[in-house]
């Protein structure tokens, strides 16, 4: 069952005059329980994506030009800001990249935690007081009851990062969505972090929209993929059919370019050029200016369609 | 096997942390605490570890970037450890960095050609500017930009472009070891296999040496022959790519290894999970500097005094027990 449902949304920004086409006809569903990653390059709009459906695109000059966000037999897109209020936070709650800059300086640990709590729901102080700190056990911090008492400066990043997730979780929200949750850590810290969220998802039943751009990651927690590239799905499905055969020429060259896959004598392969600029998307396929197989056809539009082996992919030449 | 090119020994890097009206000396942070290792000719040392393990500080010492506390380092078994202002300017022709972040590292006054024909002056003094602008261009274009380039600030560019712009100045002076600090860190995975193969291919074509710098394991794999894993100032294991990789001996390597993630969901392995964090360098644990997370501790582990020793030829580790 799809607990959320996002249909051909398009989100674009106005700036001086031209039009930047971000996000342009994403759709991707998200299973109750199960976890999706939405993978590509810097600028491909993952991020504006889940701002979208978080209603949190940057206005005036970022809007939402078309499609649907389905949740719960409501369309976000179409909520107004005090009905987006009650989702955001409650039901759809998200962490960040850098915990460092999520978490506001002035205040303590215990404020911040509390104040989801309180802003969602009516119960005494006391008692949100022992439910946070609670869910600080439950995310590993150790001495929840002093760590309450303290300022964000400190903890260590690892630590932020764990009071972000307890931040995140402590409503029971059906959907988190994690941007980048693991990126600013160092291994050892992002393997502890990566082994919490699939812990808490367990336990909470939580479906987690996962935005990466660390194939290394999706392999390890989700169990389907869309892969974005120029604000465009390329290609989209089980994550053990893409990883074993990956189809679109975007996402072979993607997995062509990880280190991991290669022996130290060869040579990586890269993908030319670099991702056009949101303003003069290319007309046509948009990957083809950097696509090695590019012919005349590409010129038109590709589908999103089925292919053989049941994932979806947006090329004219897999069938 | 090629002459040593670096040889750092007993390398001691402290900074004074001050406290007080009267900026007292209050303790040291301890950054590298007692590093040893050789960086052959031609070849590549990946210096991996967690931030604030000590790393880039070894980079910029070898750089006389920052003083040594104590110890010694050696260029072609010439002692560079403490130079004075001229020689330095005269080791920085051997010796180049490229850093992480390529645009902090540009100045965004200048156009890229100027920046290079700087670099250029330095290596060649006497070339007319016209000789100087043409060397620039070839640099250009070996680094895959265009001579159309010449003229164009830095913002005017991608990250990955504005990374082979810090590989042409760095190159433009002919040195023949390169530190590589987290070159590769901040860039998307497709850019980052372009980076990688242009400095495999320079280094083959120019025989340069290079110390790379990094937090990915993966890319270190990819790139390096010899792998040096620091933690806390200290060299926990050293030795060559493939015995780091498939016989690695010390228990923060092997926690270190399992933990990258496979981009493979066929193979969820096992991993062996570190807890805590690293400890600051200010109030280091005494003993092993690990033991206060490590998974094998034995109980004596906090009064040893670590040392790498060679367990097997040029297999190198901290850890008396594995």
């Amino acid at each position: 069952m799809s607990i959320l449902e996002v249909k051909g949304l398009r989100t674009y920004f106005n700036i001086s005059g031209k039009t930047a086409r971000v996000v342009d006809g994403i759709s991707f569903s998200l299973e109750k329980g199960k976890t999706m990653a939405l993978v590509g390059e810097s600028g491909c709009g993952k991020t504006i994506t889940s701002l979208s459906i978080t209603g949190l695109v940057p206005e005036p000059n970022g809007y939402i030009a078309g499609g649907s966000i389905q949740y719960k037999n409501r369309d976000l897109t179409k909520l107004h800001y005090s009905q987006m209020k009650t989702i955001r936070g409650r039901c759809i709650s998200m962490i960040f990249q850098e915990p460092m800059t999520a978490l506001n300086p002035v205040f303590t640990i215990g404020t911040q935690i509390m104040e989801s709590v309180l802003a969602h729901e009516k119960i005494p102080v006391p008692e949100a007081r022992d439910r946070c700190i609670k869910m600080l056990k439950e995310v590993g911090i150790p001495a929840p009851e002093m760590r309450f008492l303290e300022y964000p400066h400190q903890l260590s990043g690892g630590m932020k990062q764990r009071v972000m997730i307890a931040i995140a979780l402590i409503t029971n929200p059906d959907i988190l969505i994690a941007d980048e949750p693991t990126t600013a850590l160092d291994v050892t810290i992002q393997a502890q972090i990566i082994d919490l969220l699939k812990k808490m998802q367990a336990q909470y039943g939580t479906s987690l929209l996962l935005i990466t751009h660390d194939l290394g990651l999706v392999a390890e927690i989700a169990d389907t993929i869309t892969i974005m590239y120029a604000g465009k799905v390329a290609e989209q499905g089980d994550v053990n059919k893409i990883f074993k055969n990956p189809s679109h020429p975007y996402t072979v060259g993607l997995f062509g370019s990880l280190p991991y896959m290669h022996s130290p004598g060869e040579r990586l392969h890269s993908i030319k050029g670099v991702v056009p600029q949101a303003f003069d998307f290319p007309p046509g396929c948009r990957f083809r200016t950097r696509c090695p197989e590019a012919k005349d056809i590409c010129k038109k539009e590709p589908d999103l369609k089925k292919i053989k082996n049941g994932v979806t992919c947006a090329c004219h030449f897999r069938k | 096997m090629n002459k040593e090119l670096i040889t750092i020994k007993n390398l001691k890097v402290y900074y004074p942390k001050y406290k007080g009206v009267l900026r007292k000396v209050a303790c040291y942070i301890k950054a590298v605490d007692d590093v040893s290792f050789g960086i052959h000719q031609k070849s590549t040392l990946g210096l991996v570890g967690e931030s604030g393990c000590g790393k880039t500080t070894v980079g910029k010492t070898i750089l006389s970037l920052i003083p040594a506390t104590s110890g010694h380092i050696f260029f072609k078994d010439k002692d560079i450890t403490h130079i004075q202002e001229e020689e330095r300017k005269e080791l920085a022709r051997k010796i180049q960095i490229i850093f992480q972040d390529p645009y902090g590292s540009l100045n965004p006054k200048m156009m890229i050609g100027k920046i290079i024909d700087e670099a250029i002056n330095i290596r060649y003094p006497n070339l007319s500017g016209e000789e100087t602008s043409h060397k620039t261009c070839q640099i250009l274009n070996k680094v895959g930009l265009y001579e159309d380039d010449y003229g164009k600030y830095p913002h005017e560019f991608s990250g990955g472009q504005r990374q082979r712009i810090g590989i042409a100045r760095a190159i433009a002076v002919e040195p023949e070891f390169i530190v590589c600090d987290e070159s590769v860190s901040s860039l998307d995975v497709s850019i980052q296999a372009d980076i990688l193969n242009l400095l495999k291919d320079l280094q083959t074509e120019k025989n340069l040496t290079y110390l790379f710098i990094a937090h990915d394991l993966s890319v270190v794999k990819y790139i390096s022959s010899y792998i040096a894993v620091m933690y806390l100032g200290h060299i926990m294991e050293y030795g060559s790519r493939d015995v780091i990789f498939r016989k690695a001996l010390h228990p923060y390597t092997i926690s270190l290894l399992s933990a990258i993630p496979k981009p493979d969901p066929s193979k969820k392995t096992q991993r062996i999970i570190l807890k805590g964090d690293v400890p600051s360098p200010i109030h280091k644990p005494s003993g092993c500097p690990f033991h206060t997370r490590c998974y094998m501790k034995k109980p004596e582990c906090d009064r040893i005094i670590i040392q790498l020793k060679e367990r097997d030829k040029g297999h190198w580790t901290a850890c008396p027990f594995n």
